[in-house]
């Protein structure tokens, strides 16, 4: 297919760069934490550059970092010392309390909620390809979406609509 | 609208292109390592494998070398029985052909020799009897004749018993191998010193303490004088007492334990030793008609003397000579 293209035709640090937005700010949702972000990203592509596995298509790069971020901020919280650590949010402002009041509610949501609620909201990512990406059933991605819809509209005053 | 504002909040947290260059950079500096430096991280425990199994290998010949301990203490038997240079028995003949070195002084006659010391030529009528038996001694050193000579040194003894004379001419005791040793009585020096030939109950491997151990050298010709015990003490360089054939007596049976002289009136002594670890004891007499009971403990060892139609005084000389 044309397509797709393979590792070797389009560099690593390409890649990099297409790639970084989407795997520091899924780092950003989980980890909850600007430093925490910028190791798990930096982890996730140096496991990229090591990576010997050619990838067939830009979808399979994607969900490979996708998977890979997701499993390495779980790793970060699962440390003895972030065990007994709280995540500072103080240094994450908005100029905008909507934008402060929707991102924050996000981050209080559980990490299997917010994972789902970032890839659909904010990669537009479909149900289908979130389930590829988690290696999940599509019911379990609509469950999840739907419960966090659900918390978030607990949270948010403001009557968001969530289309 | 929620989704307006929450991808509008993650645009502000955009990551620097700073970030971004600091990221690429890292990753190609941790990128996977070359063959060589993937596997140094193994080369250290490769090496302390090596080192082990070395150590294995090197370690087991010394563990292989315990099997040689029946060697060891076959050696230190023999040994140990070598201070019994003076012992007429054939064991410890034997058991002195095995070993490697024998006493200067030995004036033992040690007839499992023969063999081996027919292939040198060495001279009994040499007056220097000890210098004579060294090289009969060193002819001994080989242990090729040691085992196999045993019963035949046996088989010597019996009929050295049987004798007239006791001489040790006689042929029939080995196929030949005491013909050097009949040239040996032959000299007068050595016609006193006689290897006991007799040894009915010679013991495996039991080895007398050295402090004192028995042997019987006589009955070469007949009736012995006591005095001769001192001519074979002059032979014998260890501390090694003789018990000699008292005066008018016969050695009938000499060996490790005991000894039964006979003389020409029938009567009979007989000498019982038991090893043992007893505390030193003075002899003890007792008298019943015609029979003598003496007994006493010296160096471990202890001795019974039973004499039927015999002297006290020849019982006591026995005794003398044994403590």
């Amino acid at each position: 297919m044309a397509e797709e293209k393979s590792r070797t035709d389009i560099s690593s640090d390409d890649i990099i760069r297409k790639y970084f937005d989407m795997v520091y700010h899924l780092a950003l949702s989980q980890t909850r934490n600007v430093p925490f972000a910028e190791d798990v990203t930096q982890d996730v592509f140096i496991q990229f550059i090591q990576n010997e596995k050619i990838f067939e298509t830009d979808e399979h790069i994607k969900a490979w970092l996708i998977r890979v971020t997701i499993n390495r901020s779980k790793s970060v919280f699962r440390s003895a010392w972030m065990r007994k650590t709280v995540p500072l949010n103080e240094e994450i402002t908005f100029d905008n309390p909507e934008k402060s009041e929707v991102y924050f509610a996000v981050q209080d949501l559980p990490s299997k909620y917010r994972a789902v609620i970032h890839l659909f909201y904010y990669e537009d990512m479909s149900v289908k390809e979130i389930a590829k990406c988690l290696k999940a059933n599509d019911s379990t991605v609509r469950s999840r979406l739907h419960r966090g819809r659900e918390l978030l509209k607990d949270k948010l005053k403001g009557g968001y609509d969530f289309v | 609208m929620f989704r307006k504002y929450y991808k509008e909040a993650n645009i502000d947290l955009n990551p620097k292109e700073e970030l971004i260059n600091r990221v690429i950079e890292n990753a190609h500096k941790k990128q996977s390592p070359s063959a060589v430096k993937r596997y140094y991280r193994y080369a250290a425990s490769l090496a302390a494998a090596v080192v082990a199994v070395s150590a294995v290998i090197i370690s087991m010949p010394f563990f292989e070398h315990t099997g040689d301990d029946g060697v060891i203490i076959e050696k230190s038997v023999v040994e140990t029985a070598s201070p019994r240079q003076d012992s007429t028995t054939a064991s410890n003949d034997s058991r002195n052909a095995a070993e490697p070195t024998l006493p200067e002084n030995n004036t033992e006659i040690n007839n499992f020799e023969t063999d081996a010391s027919s292939k040198h030529s060495y001279d009994y009528t040499d007056s220097n009897s000890a210098s004579s038996m060294k090289e009969h001694s060193s002819v001994a050193e080989s242990a090729e004749d040691s085992v196999p000579r045993k019963n035949s040194i046996k088989n010597e003894a019996n009929t050295e018993r049987n004798t007239d004379n006791g001489r040790l001419e006689d042929d029939s005791r080995g196929q030949g191998e005491y013909r050097e040793s009949a040239a040996v009585t032959e000299n007068p020096q050595l016609k006193k010193e006689v290897a006991d030939m007799s040894d009915d109950e010679t013991p495996p491997d039991r080895t007398p303490p050295p402090a004192v151990q028995k042997a019987a050298t006589f009955a070469s010709g007949g009736i012995v004088d006591s005095g001769v015990a001192e001519n074979i003490e002059v032979g014998i360089s260890r501390d090694e007492t003789l018990l000699p054939t008292p005066y008018g007596y016969q050695c009938e049976k000499a060996s490790w334990n005991g000894y039964t002289f006979v003389s020409e009136k029938g009567a009979v002594i007989n000498v019982v030793i038991n090893y043992g670890g007893e505390e030193n004891s003075e002899p003890y007499y007792s008298v019943d008609g015609n029979n003598i009971y003496a007994s006493f403990t010296a160096c471990g060892m202890t001795v019974t003397v039973s004499a039927s139609g015999a002297d006290m005084s020849t019982v006591e000389e026995i005794i003398n000579s044994l403590r």
